[in-house]
């Protein structure tokens, strides 16, 4: 947890994961350049690296924009997204290579600065099959520059979780402009159904799982209205599973109410970390634990343990006729609110 | 996320799921019906616009199908136009949509060559002759 800044925070799950991310990057760069070079044995190493890093980039960027829904959608895929940030970070680092070789094979070598020739050689924004689509590639590692540059949680904890969310949704500028610069480039040469149907293959997985997921959460977010004095019903206590939670949307927020030990408690859902959805967590070791990244909330304040400092608010909460109520306004973050016994007809398992 | 973000990622996400496809479709269909091939940009590169105007010869792209990285070289003497000789000595590139000209080392004939570095080929070769001589 953030208690203090270190470069990157190593352990077990990161380094596998890592490892996997590496094995995975060389072994399609060798597919790439070793087939790459048989069928074309004109190509020079140069080609090679620059469409096997290209490719192996816009691959990666599509596996990071599944994540997100996957996770949504199962979380058996919440492994992935747990060190999404060092693929991220390699995809750029593969894009900002495709780009330099590009730069200097193709403009490093007249009489024009290399940056002025790639912005100048051509200028028919006017046709589609001649559109200079380097610009759309340069857009697109821009926004991915900054997005590799603000992915320490460093900025995470300084800019807070809803800038730094709403900054790195740039990734989905940064994906249309990457779509378009393949688009508009390479494909206009290379006549290959194959290369025109993967694009429109990855296109499509990624916008059908995104759009599959807000058609799943769509339903939690419909506001719950108050009805009685600001106290809203939110579930049965029955259909709450025992150390897990049920989420409703509560006066505008997502609320988790969570069962444990023969208690109820509710917190907000947004962990203080990446804004995860603590509601999707469980409580583990006494403690409210986020499925994204393992920060950890008492259930009855709202607070990390000690040392650490993330809060997120609480909710007072009350059970009528064995059904759970959440009164509208939150308590200001790390709020103490005695949890609520259930009864001993209620804390049979849900 | 909180409820705001939500919002915005999923205002994102439908923009793009209606923009992008579209706009991939429009790319794709409008690719030339024939592959690019470097022979028929080769005859569309017009004839130096000035053969041998003093010690510079022109290159005329304008209004011709773009070369991608088209590089000048000069090859002194009399050599294969259906390569670069090893004496060959680099002009510039050649930029589409312009004219452009070139310093050529020497008085001697030589052949000036046009090389597409995407393609790795020769897509055009004028041999020029030696100052004075017709």
């Amino acid at each position: 947890m953030s208690h203090t800044y270190v470069a990157v925070q190593w352990n077990r799950q990161k380094r596998v994961y890592d490892a996997c991310l590496a094995t995975g990057l060389a072994l399609y760069l060798s597919l790439f350049v070793g087939l790459g070079a048989l069928e074309n044995p004109g190509a020079t190493a140069e080609t090679l690296a620059i469409r096997g890093l290209g490719t192996a980039a816009l691959l990666l960027l599509h596996v990071i924009l599944c994540i997100g829904p996957l996770c949504r959608l199962s979380p058996a895929f919440l492994p992935l997204l747990y060190n999404r940030r060092h693929l991220g970070v390699t995809m750029f680092a593969l894009a900002l290579a495709h780009a330099g070789f590009a730069l200097f094979q193709f403009h490093a070598l007249g009489d024009v600065h290399p940056l002025v020739s790639v912005l100048t050689a051509n200028t028919r924004f006017a046709s589609v099959p001649q559109f200079p689509f380097e610009a759309f590639g340069m857009v697109a590692l821009a926004i991915l520059f900054v997005m590799a540059a603000t992915s320490h949680d460093f900025w995470l904890a300084n800019l807070t979780a809803p800038v730094w969310k709403t900054l790195h949704m740039g990734v989905y500028v940064a994906y249309a402009a990457l779509v378009l610069h393949v688009a508009l480039g390479v494909l206009q040469d290379e006549t290959s159904p194959l290369l025109a149907g993967a694009l429109a293959a990855g296109l499509a997985t990624v916008l059908g799982l995104h759009l599959a997921a807000a058609q799943r959460e769509a339903p939690t977010d419909r506001e719950r209205p108050a009805v009685d004095d600001g106290w809203v019903d939110v579930c049965a206590v029955a259909e709450i599973p025992e150390k897990r939670a049920r989420i409703a949307t509560v006066a505008g927020e997502r609320v988790a109410v969570f069962r444990y030990d023969g208690l109820l408690s509710a917190v907000s859902n947004v962990c203080q970390h990446q804004n995860g959805p603590l509601g999707e967590g469980r409580v583990l070791k006494g403690c409210i634990t986020c499925p994204w990244h393992g920060y950890q909330y008492d259930p009855a304040t709202g607070a990390s343990p000690a040392p650490f400092t993330e809060r997120v608010p609480t909710f007072n909460l009350r059970v009528r006729a064995g059904r759970v109520e959440v009164h509208c306004r939150p308590n200001p973050p790390g709020t103490r609110v005695a949890p609520l016994k259930l009864e001993a007809e209620l804390v049979r398992p849900g | 996320m909180t409820r705001a973000l939500r919002r915005r990622h999923r205002a994102a996400t439908l923009a793009l799921a209606l923009a992008l496809p579209p706009a991939v479709a429009v790319a794709l269909l409008s690719r030339p019906p024939e592959p690019r091939s470097p022979e028929p940009l080769a005859a569309a590169l017009r004839e130096p616009a000035a053969p041998h105007d003093g010690r510079s010869v022109g290159l005329d792209t304008r209004g011709q199908p773009v070369v991608p990285d088209a590089l000048v070289y000069w090859s002194p003497g009399e050599s294969d136009p259906e390569s670069l000789a090893a004496g060959s000595v680099f002009l510039g590139s050649l930029p589409a949509e312009a004219q452009r000209s070139y310093a050529v080392p020497g008085v001697g004939a030589g052949r000036v060559v046009v090389y597409s570095l995407a393609w790795q080929r020769i897509v055009r070769s004028v041999q020029v002759p030696a100052e004075g001589r017709p």
